[in-house]
């Protein structure tokens, strides 16, 4: 039974450039009642040995993870069994190192891709060459804080529906790229993943995010689904096209201390298909839809609209897709 | 106590995202190893170049119509230069001190190693140290580079 859990998916500590302590970024992520971080310090998992042995220090699952940083992007690794060297990979070379991170079960997702690079900050804009993009498997869609309406962050969103027009499969995930613990109250988001049994585990991530699992959101928790005959279709799932029938909840009671804050509230529901939206619902509160769809082969993703920061109509989560075959 | 290396390397722009190597090999085991680098100058302090490339990086990367929000140069004021050291013994590879500080010190032992490395052994063997020339803007940067074999009960001395 696949459960989703709240993830922290890009975070920082004092082994790379951030502020934290192992032990204090986990506290950090438990104020944040979150149900797992991944560790991603740039180009180094000493973070990860010191809690292999400290285990003490973690008191939330900790996915192992490392940020590539390299000179012409920046690339989240989660998972890979043994490390394969950063250094070496050029603008043209990079489907070369992401075969060999694939070939020890790691999982690679563009960081940040649009964020601004060279001389200001070096490779955090993405100017990889990714020559076969099923090579990828995940997108930071929304990277820092106020994700709603970063330029960044819209250009990344608009880059991951193009790649899954032409046909790939990418799951999205949002990352504060935690260094510091800064303003407590830092309007953020967050990525859910369905993981097998709610167990969290850099495993379970992984294999959540290979079977794209995940969804982003700035508020409330979504639970999107597909029936097509007997069968139920989920996030991630495949189903055949034709006439099918959706459903969608969304529910503002979770974890609404942490954004409850910052004036989010959900006015619109949009289910997508290749792009385009092919149903709008308006919403409010806790909200139980369905509606009857027919979908061409592609893909299909519910996404919410509404408030936040004082400013409305704005993106405040969306799933990664189901695919329709 | 053992001076291992000590290299001094000029760095220009053009050795921007490049990766350079400094191998060098232990011939007998130590307790530790002490590594310092250092590099100058951090700051761009050439006011007039640092504000050019700041609003031709925001032209470059900041589409027209958010570009007002991102007017103030000043705002990305001073550039910086930045190095980053990454280790390697034999084929296994150490970890990295990815941070903005331009003089670091870092230990490695099997007991423990300074954030970025994971513990290791100062064994005999071959060592590799990269430098990460992420960015070199404008004038060339001196980097100064030196390892030191720490036997038991040695201290690294702070006048190194
Ligand atoms: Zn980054
Ligand atoms: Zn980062």
């Amino acid at each position: 039974m696949i459960q989703y859990k709240a993830l922290e998916m890009h975070s920082h500590t004092l082994h790379s450039d951030g502020n934290f302590t192992p032990e204090e970024l986990c506290r950090a992520a438990k104020q944040l009642q979150l149900d797992g971080i991944a560790l991603t310090d740039h180009n180094t998992l000493s973070a990860h040995a010191y809690l292999i042995s400290h285990p003490e220090a973690s008191r939330i699952p900790v996915v192992t993870g490392i940020e590539w940083t390299t000179f012409f992007g920046h690339m989240l690794v989660l998972g890979a069994e043994s490390s394969i060297d950063w250094r070496d990979a050029m603008p043209d070379t990079l489907d070369h190192y992401l075969k060999e991170i694939r070939a020890v079960n790691g999982v690679t997702g563009i960081a940040h891709p649009f964020e601004i690079g060279s001389p200001l900050c070096t490779g955090c804009h993405w100017d990889f060459a990714v020559h076969d993009w099923n090579l990828i498997d995940y997108i930071e869609v929304w990277s820092k804080a106020a994700p709603t309406t970063q330029f960044d962050n819209i250009q990344a969103f608009d880059m991951w529906t193009r790649l899954l027009n032409q046909g790939y499969k990418i799951a999205a995930t949002a990352g504060r790229d935690w260094h510091w613990e800064g303003p407590t109250r830092l309007h953020s988001a967050a990525t859910y993943i369905g993981v097998e049994n709610g167990e969290v585990s850099t495993r379970s991530i992984c294999d959540a995010i290979r079977a794209g699992r995940t969804y982003v959101t700035a508020g409330p928790v979504i639970d999107f689904q597909i029936s097509s005959g007997q069968q139920t279709y989920a996030i991630g799932d495949s189903l055949h096209s034709g006439s099918c029938r959706g459903r969608i909840i969304v529910d503002p009671t979770v974890r609404q201390e942490i954004w409850g804050d910052f004036g989010i509230k959900v006015r619109e529901v949009r289910i997508v298909a290749n792009g385009d939206v092919v149903l709008s619902m308006p919403a409010e509160g806790t909200q139980e839809s369905d509606f009857d769809l027919k979908l061409r082969p592609g893909w299909v993703r519910a996404e919410l609209y509404g408030d936040a920061l004082g400013e409305t109509e704005k993106r405040i989560g969306f799933t990664s897709p189901i695919y329709v075959e | 106590m053992k001076k291992i290396l000590n290299q001094t390397l000029v760095l220009k722009p053009e050795n921007s995202k490049t990766n350079v190597p400094l191998s060098f090999s232990l011939e007998k085991d130590y307790e530790r190893l002490f590594i310092r680098y250092r590099y100058f100058p951090k700051k761009v302090e050439d006011m007039d170049q640092a504000k050019r490339e700041i609003l031709q990086a925001l032209e470059k990367y900041v589409p027209e119509e958010s570009r007002a929000a991102y007017s103030g140069w000043r705002d990305y004021a001073p550039l910086v230069n930045l190095v980053t050291l990454s280790l390697d013994y034999e084929k296994e590879y150490l970890g990295c001190a990815h941070r903005h500080a331009p003089e670091q010190k870092h230990i490695i032992s099997a007991a423990g190693s300074s954030p970025g490395f994971v513990p290791h052994p100062a064994a005999a063997g071959n060592w590799k140290i990269v430098l990460n020339v992420h960015a070199i803007i404008g004038n060339p940067v001196t980097c100064q580079v030196e390892v030191i074999g720490l036997e038991k009960g040695e201290a690294p001395d702070d006048s190194i």
